[in-house]
């Protein structure tokens, strides 16, 4: 049975729905009410409030600290200056991706890296002769994702940190609701957020004070529902769904490089000594990633006509599918798959991200995907198209910066 | 410049340096100890040496020992024929029937049993055990994973003679007669065999003069701290004093563990390369012991093993199992006159990781077993003088050997051929240009051999 | 029996003891039309895997008590479902400590996850990646257990087939799979696990599964690959690989027998076969040890390969190099079982109540140095002082095999040498100094088990031996060492169920694929009786 956060008393209370799944081993809210659309808009709107508390954490210590991080990470730690985040990807040996997530040098020669599978094993098996230390903290901290446009107004109202100067991927210690802690300035939706990481036994003071400093702000409790479909409009991927860690993959043809995983911006193939590299060095002399994960509209005007055929309106799942749909080229062969599709409420369209064969990945290309309207298969177009497909101004705007470049002009 | 580094300058690194000087390469040992020759000073055993690394450096060689067995009661008999044991004939003649398709395996290098591999080595090496014929091909693939103990059961009827036959094959291994694939270790040293022998105490001075001969520049008292990678390339090494040493191409034959895991920057190590090193089993179970030959004794021989029955082997591989000192008094191999003037004294069953750790005390007890056991066979043995004591702790540090460890790496069927030491590394080649590897931690492994230093040079002459 | 045999023999075959391999060979031939007769010596069909009631009100599963590895083809052909099996999963795998909770391994991933990083955080991430590299691996060896075995000396196209797929097979693992399939097939348990796994108090419980049966310890190389079996159930469309057998293991053997009936076949108990009965090199029936005589096309034996072949057929019918060959062929016993009745239920220390924790097997296994210890004893002609204990409690998964508020504990020990320094034949002396030895070590981790035995039946190799038929008292009819499997079970060549007595073939666990409760040699011999149309 799946373990409770350090919020379930709070989480529990408000899930009317009754709608959890299982993340990581520990329970987590799917969505609180029926469906998650009230949740979704706060994210979009004004701010959501989500548990985060079972992404595994790891504290790496030592002289070597960012030494070995850059070794078993795609990123160069050893350039990680303090109070910065990198988001990369680990890779296994074969180049074959085993996970992504985000690395923080928290000072004073500590790091912590977070991720969606538990790695404590492979860091030890890749730590030999590296003078490190590696912890899994996973359980002594609480974090908490608050996202959404008034996020900073509202986080600032409890926190002596100063947000205005919190630069996207930046972290700082403070005090948030009356507790030391970090802030990060990182998120999952797409849009200007934070995540909020405290000691265990301060998580419900902590969220307590944010529901108190959110209510004005209409700020919401949201569950991983909402958080799926804003992260699709970001072009975020899933570890899990739209490419799956090597380490659980059964076949060699389910594994996934970076690039094929939309991954490849974090990999730089000139850095020497980290795992992985070799493999995808003689992978670019063969040509390069066979695959690679696009985004995909899908035509609205060709489903609502589909529909109308069996004398229905358009109807789309109220939330994101995480089914794969295939995908075909004009020809009708299979190139691909969709791995998560939604409805963007917000953007009223039909969107999807989608593995396809690399000459099927340039944007304009018309593909068609499978759609089963009364149980019966129909192919809908479906453009590739730019991702994110939802990117505000406000996701890496920082205000002091902004003010001290006028000030300066001034 | 050299265009070879070889770094350690035990016999596999002699006779690599050698053949790769005959054929015209400038090369340049580096040895950590004063002296050459590594684990020839320890080893008794001269008749496993490669025929083919006696004839290439023009090596004199000899009979094989005279070996004898005695017993706890003094019952001395030689390990042949003349032992008196009926079955004594039949079980030779047909492990000598099978040594050539063994053999065949030894004498060149493993074969390539990826999944990208071409399957014609493999099959060569399968039709060469096939050749033996129905019968044999079966008996072999029946006695080979089974334990020493209950084969030599099935033909010999002398406890002391059966015992004796085990104790070389049981070097190295960390197996008791009881162990399954005991038996493989038994056929593994049998296939190495020569026929004839060199003398291990002097065999350092030979290759000396045989690498000399070559041109080979050899340097002694100089530690290797690291394998210089530039450039994804072997650039040369760097010596403990910070000296940089430049070449295009080193060869180690210090050991796989040794090489990947402390040689080498874990940045150019692949964690799973590195994790394949960690989990090679190099638990070490020789101690060696130096008595002074002045005192008046009468040995049974030059060469001789003292134990009493297969059991006894194996309640001496029960203390290596635990991690304790010898409880009862340990079986030994004695070497009287092998290494200069004294009696050398080689006990098997003294664990590496010992409960404790070798302490003053931990020797002493050590060494207190070891003339009980050596006195029941040999009277008077016990008050010799003891003039030198090595525990497998002080074999990784004065010899630097990882766990105490002769071969690199124990002899277990997981950690022979194309698995030796893994199976990207058992042909001598490494993912990084320009190292290589050739010493008893690779195929076809340990023992007085030269086989893996003479493989592996004759690959890097290949390229 | 006024009908004849399709071979104008009174019976097509006659199967020589009513184990389940013999029963299941017998049904696999009746339902294909043959007129199959099954003789077991005792009262009851089961021969190994049998329940009794021996105290009023409790039953036992005498000697097997669980079910790993029962073919899922065997289930589906014979319709056992039909004929009354019903398997209840394991619930759990516990090894309690002497001083703490010990750890349970639950089904669910996440729990054994919490359970593991008690020990070690690093184990319990490795814990699932070792589950899914091991079982990735099962793939290749199914076919070795569900196929006559390979043989590398035949030059027929339909064997070199056979072998160059399972090449292939192996080719298509991939590098690391082939060296983890090397590593497996030859290393010994505690050494195989320790490359993945550092906490003691796992890999002790994980190290047992190569022992049982075995006279090997834990670090005795080629123990660690009945590891795979562990994970064989998954892609057998299990969840969870252990079970037990509603009504005892006696119930399968029920099963496998109502099925035989239900096609013809007849079953007689009370039947004990005293000689093969051979002619010219060819057998044509058995004589009863009541004098009587049945003739037949076929003899099967589901017996031991020794009791077969030096008791039922004799060494003055068969070739002496097969005899040789028979008298190489290992088998000695290590185990004994200990079946107990308690009048209430008793707690473990460290882990009170009868909740999940129990309702699975558990393992007296607290450190490796313990196991090894106890094999020391072993080795040296003496039963462990401390002995490795698998146990479960049956009358938790089926409240018939005790009365209300009662127990039943089925406590499988090794290690119990056959051959004590004493001799084989003092084992009687010995069996409740056996037993209290079983009983002591179990009280270090349930004090209060003493005062509730009500009723201990305790059987030694010995035992075994003289009870059930099984030589020097090997429960799987012989060794599972790398010498005596695949095309060496029992002797090299003859591994494909035949023999070299015209018409007499094997169908026991001496044959391919060997012992436990999976009814694979039953049924392939069969099936390759039929192929041949030896029958």
């Amino acid at each position: 049975m799946p373990r409770h956060t350090p919020f379930h008393p709070r989480t529990a209370a408000l899930c009317h729905s009754y709608a959890w799944k299982e993340w990581a081993g520990q329970l987590a809210v799917c969505n609180y009410d029926r469906h998650s659309e009230r949740e979704y808009f706060a994210f979009r709107h004004n701010a959501g409030l989500i548990d985060v508390s079972p992404l595994y954490k790891y504290d790496v210590r030592g002289p070597d600290a960012a030494d070995f991080l850059a070794h078993v990470w795609t990123r160069d730690c050893n350039k990680l200056k303090p109070g910065r985040m990198y988001y990369g990807a680990m890779c296994n040996e074969d180049g074959h991706t085993l996970d992504d997530g985000t690395i923080a040098n928290l000072g004073e020669g500590l790091f912590r890296a977070t991720t969606s599978e538990p790695w404590l094993g492979w860091y030890g098996r890749h730590s030999r002769g590296f003078d490190v230390s590696i912890e899994d903290v996973t359980d002594r901290i609480a974090a908490l994702s608050l996202q959404g446009p008034l996020a900073r107004e509202i986080l600032q109202g409890i926190t002596d940190a100063d947000l205005d100067a919190l630069r996207f991927f930046g972290i700082t210690s403070c005090t948030v609701a009356g507790q030391a802690g970090h802030i990060s300035r990182t998120g999952y939706t797409g849009d200007l957020g934070y995540e909020i990481w405290v000691d265990p036994d301060g998580a419900l003071p902590l969220w307590d004070a944010l529901q108190t400093a959110g209510a004005p702000f209409g700020m919401q409790p949201a569950g991983l529902d909402a958080m799926d479909v804003t992260r699709i409009e970001a072009g975020f991927v899933l570890q899990g769904v739209d490419y799956v860690s090597a380490k659980s993959c059964i076949t060699e043809s389910l594994k996934s490089t970076p690039d094929d995983a939309s991954l490849g911006w974090t990999v730089k193939l000139d850095r020497e000594g980290w795992i992985g590299r070799d493999a995808l060095l003689r992978e670019r002399d063969a040509g390069g990633s066979k695959w690679q994960l696009v985004g995909l509209e899908i035509d609205w005007a060709e489903l609502e006509q589909l529909y109308d055929s069996y004398k229905l309106p358009p109807h789309l799942a109220p939330h994101a599918s995480r089914a794969a749909l295939p995908v075909w080229n004009a020809d009708g062969k299979q190139v691909g798959q969709a791995t998560s599709s939604t409805w963007s409420p917000q953007l009223k369209r039909y969107i999807a991200l989608a593995q396809v064969h690399r000459p099927y990945a340039a944007e304009g290309t018309a593909l068609t995907i499978e759609h089963t309207p009364e149980f019966e298969r129909h192919r809908i177009t479906a453009t590739v198209v730019d991702k994110p497909f939802y990117n505000p101004p406000q996701k890496t705007f920082t205000p002091a910066k902004a003010k001290a470049k006028k000030e300066a002009v001034a | 410049m050299a265009d070879v580094i070889v770094v350690g300058g035990g016999h596999n690194g002699l006779v690599a340096a050698a053949t790769l000087a005959k054929a015209g390469r400038r090369v340049q040992v580096l040895e950590a100890r004063e002296d050459v020759g590594g684990i020839c000073h320890l080893l008794m055993d001269g008749s496993t040496l490669s025929p083919e690394v006696v004839k290439s450096l023009g090596l004199s060689t000899s009979a094989e020992l005279a070996s004898k067995a005695v017993n706890h009661e003094g019952r001395a008999i030689n390990l042949d024929a003349s032992a008196g044991d009926a079955g004594y004939t039949g079980w030779r003649s047909w492990v000598d029937t099978v040594r050539p398709a063994l053999a065949a395996q030894l004498d060149a290098a493993a074969p390539d049993i990826g999944s990208t591999a071409p399957i014609w080595p493999l099959a060569k090496a399968g039709m060469a055990v096939r050749k033996l014929g129905k019968r044999d091909m079966m008996e072999l693939l029946r006695v080979a994973p089974s334990c020493i103990d209950d084969w030599l059961s099935e033909h010999l009827t002398d406890p002391l003679l059966r015992a004796a036959l085990m104790m070389p094959a049981l070097q190295g291994t960390w197996m008791g007669p009881r162990s399954p694939t005991s038996a493989a270790a038994l056929l593994l040293r049998e296939a190495c065999r020569a026929g004839t022998s060199v003398s291990t105490g002097s065999l350092p001075e030979a290759l000396l003069a045989a690498c000399k001969a070559a041109g080979v520049e050899v340097t002694t008292g100089a530690t290797v701290k690291r394998i210089r990678i530039e450039g994804g390339k072997v650039a040369g090494v760097e010596l403990a004093d910070g000296t940089p040493v430049d070449a295009p191409t080193v060869l180690s034959t210090v050991g796989p563990k040794a090489t990947f895991l402390r040689l080498l920057h874990p940045r150019h190590v692949p964690g799973k390369t590195a994790h394949q090193m960690e989990v090679v089993r190099v638990r070490g179970t020789l101690a060696r012991i130096e008595l002074d030959a002045a005192t008046e004794v009468s040995w049974p021989g030059q060469h001789f093993f003292v134990a009493n029955e297969p059991m006894h082997l194996e309640r001496a591989f029960d203390d290596v199992k635990h991690r304790r000192l010898p409880t009862v008094p340990p079986p030994l191999e004695v070497g009287v006159g092998l290494f200069g003037e004294h009696v050398s004294v080689n006990c098997w069953s003294a664990p590496y990781e010992l409960k404790g750790g070798w302490t003053d005390e931990a020797k002493d007890a050590l060494v207190a077993s070891v003339l009980e056991s050596l006195e029941k066979a040999v009277p008077g043995a016990k008050d010799a003088k003891v003039v030198g004591v090595k525990t497998p702790a002080d074999l990784e540090t004065e010899f630097g050997l990882d766990g105490g460890h002769p071969n690199h790496g124990e002899i277990a069927l997981d950690q022979l051929g194309p698995m030796r030491p893994s199976m990207k590394l058992s042909r001598y080649g490494t993912a990084i240009p320009g190292l290589w590897l050739g010493c008893a931690g690779i195929h076809p492994g340990g023992g007085i051999s030269g086989r893996p230093g003479l493989f592996a040079a004759q690959a890097m002459l290949r390229g | 029996m006024s009908a004849l045999g399709t071979s104008g023999n009174p019976y097509d075959a006659i199967v020589v003891g009513a184990g389940h391999n013999g029963l299941a060979c017998a049904a696999y031939l009746a339902k294909e039309g043959r007129k199959v007769l099954v003789l077991e010596r005792r009262h009851l069909v089961g021969g190994a895997a049998v329940s009794e009631s021996l105290y009023p009100g409790f039953t036992y599963s005498v000697c097997s008590y669980v079910v790993s590895l029962l073919r899922p083809w065997i289930i589906r052909d014979l319709e056992l479902v039909k004929h009354g099996l019903k398997i209840v999963p394991l619930e759990c795998s516990y090894t309690p400590q002497p001083d703490d909770a010990g750890l349970c391994r639950w089904p669910d991933p996440d729990k054994t996850r919490e359970e593991i990083r008690r020990l070690s955080p690093r184990d319990a991430d490795t814990y699932p990646e070792f589950g899914r590299a091991v079982s990735r691996l099962s793939r290749f060896v199914k076919p070795f257990i569900d196929s006559p075995a390979p043989d590398p000396l035949s030059l027929k196209p339909k064997d070199l087939w056979q072998l160059m797929g399972m090449g292939r097979a192996f080719r298509e693992l991939g590098d690391d799979l082939t060296a983890l399939q090397f590593k497996l097939t030859t290393m010994g348990g505690v050494d195989f696990l320790r490359e993945w796994f550092e906490s003691d108090q796992l890999i002790a419980p994980m190290s047992c599964s190569g022992i049982i049966g075995t006279f090997l310890g834990v670090n005795s190389p080629g123990t660690a690959y009945v590891l795979l079996h562990h994970y064989m159930g998954e892609i057998d469309g299990s969840s969870r690989a252990w079970g037990f057998p509603v009504g005892g293991t006696g119930a399968i053997s029920e099963a496998i027998a109502s099925s035989a009936r239900s096609h013809g076949a007849e079953i007689r108990c009370n039947a004990a076969v005293e000689k093969i009965l051979v002619k010219g090199g060819k057998t044509y029936g058995v004589a009863l040890q009541s004098g009587d005589e049945l003739h037949s096309k076929t003899v099967i034996s589901g017996c031991e390969p020794r009791l077969t072949f030096n008791t039922f057929v004799g060494a003055e019918h068969l070739p002496d190099e097969f005899v040789t060959q028979v008298s190489r062929y290992k088998a000695r016993g290590s185990s004994g079982k200990v079946n107990i009745a308690l009048d209430r239920w008793v707690d473990f220390k460290h882990r009170p109540g009868d909740g999940m924790h129990v309702r699975g097997d558990i393992a007296i296994a607290p450190s490796t140095d313990y196991l090894e210890r106890a094999y020391d004893d072993a080795k040296y002609g003496d039963f462990s002082k401390k002995p490795y204990i698998n146990l479960v409690f049956p009358s938790l998964l089926d409240r018939n095999m005790a009365p209300p508020g009662k127990h039943v504990m089925s406590c499988f020990v090794q290690y119990a040498p056959y051959d004590i320094k004493e001799g084989p034949s003092h084992w009687p002396e010995k069996r409740e100094a056996f037993g209290d030895a079983v009983v002591d070590t179990l009280a270090d981790y349930m004090p209060g088990l003493k005062d509730a035995i009500l009723h201990r039946q305790v059987l030694t190799p010995w035992d075994l031996e003289q009870d059930f038929g099984l030589t020097e008292g090997n429960i799987f009819h012989g060794e599972l060492g790398l010498e005596q499997l695949l095309f060496q079970r029992p002797v090299a060549g003859w591994a494909r169920y035949k023999t070299p007595v015209k018409n007499l073939w094997l169908c026991g666990s001496g044959a391919h694929p060997g012992g436990g409760v999976m009814g694979a040699p039953g049924g392939l011999a069969a099936k390759e009786m039929l192929k041949q149309r030896a029958v």
